[in-house]
């Protein structure tokens, strides 16, 4: 098993939030494949999903920021419509609640980002439906 | 002249004195013969004259924490009649007793200071503390013995209020200066017109500035005075503002000094919780000299705090309950700062490593737990946010390469 990790860094939401991590990561050597802001008033919380997830996380430890790893599903859907519901169905069909899912696309395949609380379980149910669950070795670069 | 206790607001520099040091020597006999802490510390101190005072000792606001809740009172249970909680150090609750002689003496200070701002008996007075009765308790008294008419009514909400003054037509209004502002100001929104109304004299529970008096003249059409008091002597009857904007200590009641700058006030007549030489940790200068309006009075111009003591909605906060609101939380032991304006605070909280663990997207609603508790426990509305520990740090202005903070 090779959850893919989200690395969720707390922010406060002032102007220049963002540009602070990437530049943090970005001298850090690590790629940046996605990123969410959910943000509720004061603060936000960040999420990304990046190359070598460990190392961004000690990379904004070491800056002050607070950090953790949140376990995620990558998942690749066909580039065509129906593809998200496909998998949205599948998991309701097995009552599994979303925490969180945004998608993205890069290099012509479309990668579907969920969080889900027992991502374990997920997966199985995904992949018995046939549905291609990344490992964190298998993202896209 | 607006004077109801003539012979004792006006009384001779020197009678006074004199009527001081003979209610001094019977409240120290009291003290030593009921409370056994005073008997402990006054031992065979003689009091001949006011300058002994000096030698006597003195009483903390923490002597009254140590013997929460009746070990100050010099009668038994069964002589009062009356228990008013007040706010002692670090927001901890003190109980000041009555007898039924203190409710009425209560009555007749108010009284002086109702008569001075000329409420009569044809005045009806309407009273917002938006707290139930008891902090309406001691102008209740006053009014009572001018016989003026209370509306028995203390709505919270502010259209409650104007009804109030619309139907009942109230000239004098008694409230604190928060929502003595709230009530302006909604009246601007509606342009309702303050003429069309009936007060002619606004009471504040505690002193404003010069500037809020002005505006609430201004807006509600009536002449501002207020009341300077302290919950642990008496509030209000502790003083009178007269027509000259003096605070006249009650001194035929109060024995007023400044010790290191700060009011020592030995209550003289209080049978049920005597106080002596009482530190009330408020910053205070006092003059005796004469006022055009002939009370003899010692003046005091009471000022800031000594201990700290915040206050957010009318309610006296310590930073020490900002720690004891988190302690209840999961936000327990992290750092804080805090900005207090005059209606709520706002507190920002350092998050952790676990508390981000442990509640990534819930951080909002810990957010909202936090602030209900200050709204439980402490009675005021708090903002509370979360910030990078980097933030406190000061770091957060611009990332800078250089600039690497360690953990
Ligand atoms: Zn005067």
């Amino acid at each position: 098993m090779n959850d893919v990790k989200l690395v969720a860094a707390f922010a406060e939401n002032k102007p220049g939030q963002v540009a602070h991590f990437t530049k943090i990561l970005a001298s850090a050597n690590i790629n940046i494949r996605w990123l969410a802001v959910a943000s509720t008033g004061p603060f936000g919380v960040m999420k990304f999903l990046v190359s070598d997830p460990e190392m961004a996380c000690q990379a904004l430890k070491h800056e002050g920021f607070v950090t953790k790893l949140v376990d995620a599903l990558a998942i690749e859907v066909p580039d065509k419509p129906g593809g998200l519901h496909a998998v949205a169905d599948c998991l309701a069909s097995h009552n599994i609640n979303l925490d969180n899912a945004s998608g993205f696309i890069t290099n012509n395949r479309a990668i579907m980002v969920l969080e889900v609380p027992d991502a374990a379980r997920a997966r199985d149910v995904l992949q018995k439906q046939g549905f291609r669950v990344l490992t964190q070795m298998e993202l896209p670069v | 002249m607006n004077v109801f206790d003539r012979r004792y607001e006006m009384m001779p520099r020197a009678e006074l004195e004199q009527l001081q040091l003979e209610r001094l020597q019977a409240l120290l006999v009291r003290l030593k013969r009921n409370v056994r802490r005073a008997r402990e510390k006054i031992g065979d101190t003689r009091v001949e004259s006011l300058a002994d005072l000096a030698r006597l000792p003195f009483t903390t606001p923490e002597d009254m924490v140590d013997s929460f809740p009746y070990g100050m009172f010099a009668l038994p249970m069964r002589e009062i009649i009356r228990l008013h909680t007040t706010v002692g150090p670090q927001g901890k609750p003190l109980v000041i007793g009555h007898t039924r002689n203190d409710l009425a003496q209560w009555g007749r200070l108010v009284a002086r200071q109702l008569v001075a701002i000329g409420v009569t008996a044809n005045d009806v007075v309407q009273m917002c503390f938006g707290g139930g009765v008891y902090g309406a308790a001691g102008y209740l008294f006053g009014a009572q013995v001018i016989e003026a008419s209370v509306i028995a009514e203390d709505s919270a909400h502010v259209d409650y209020q104007i009804a109030t003054l619309q139907n009942f037509q109230p000239t004098v209004l008694i409230t604190t200066p928060g929502n003595a502002l709230d009530l302006m100001q909604v009246m601007e929104q509606r342009r309702l017109d303050p003429q069309s109304l009936h007060i002619r004299t606004v009471l504040l529970s505690r002193p404003v500035d010069h500037e809020t008096r002005e505006r609430l003249a201004a807006g509600l059409f009536a002449r501002v005075q207020c009341n300077f008091g302290l919950g642990e002597i008496l509030n209000p009857g502790l003083c009178v503002e007269c027509s000259a904007g003096h605070f006249h200590v009650h001194e035929d009641h109060f024995l007023a000094e400044v010790q290191d700058g700060e009011l020592v006030l030995t209550t003289l007549c209080r049978e049920a919780l005597p106080l002596l030489r009482y530190r009330t940790r408020v910053r205070c200068e006092l003059t005796r000299e004469k006022c055009s309006c002939g009370r003899s009075g010692a003046r005091i111009v009471p000022g800031e705090r000594l201990d700290g003591r915040l206050r957010v909605n009318e309610t006296p906060l310590y930073e020490g309950q900002i720690a004891g609101v988190l302690a209840r939380t999961k936000a327990a032991g992290q750092p804080f700062t805090f900005t207090v304006s005059e209606r709520r605070i706002v507190v920002s909280v350092e998050i952790s490593d676990d508390l981000f663990a442990d509640a990534v997207g819930l951080i909002e609603e810990l957010t909202r737990e936090i602030e209900s508790e200050f709204l439980a426990r402490l009675g005021i509305e708090a903002d509370v946010r979360f910030i990078s520990p980097r933030s406190r740090a000061g770091v957060d202005t611009e990332l800078d390469a250089d600039s690497k903070t360690e953990d």
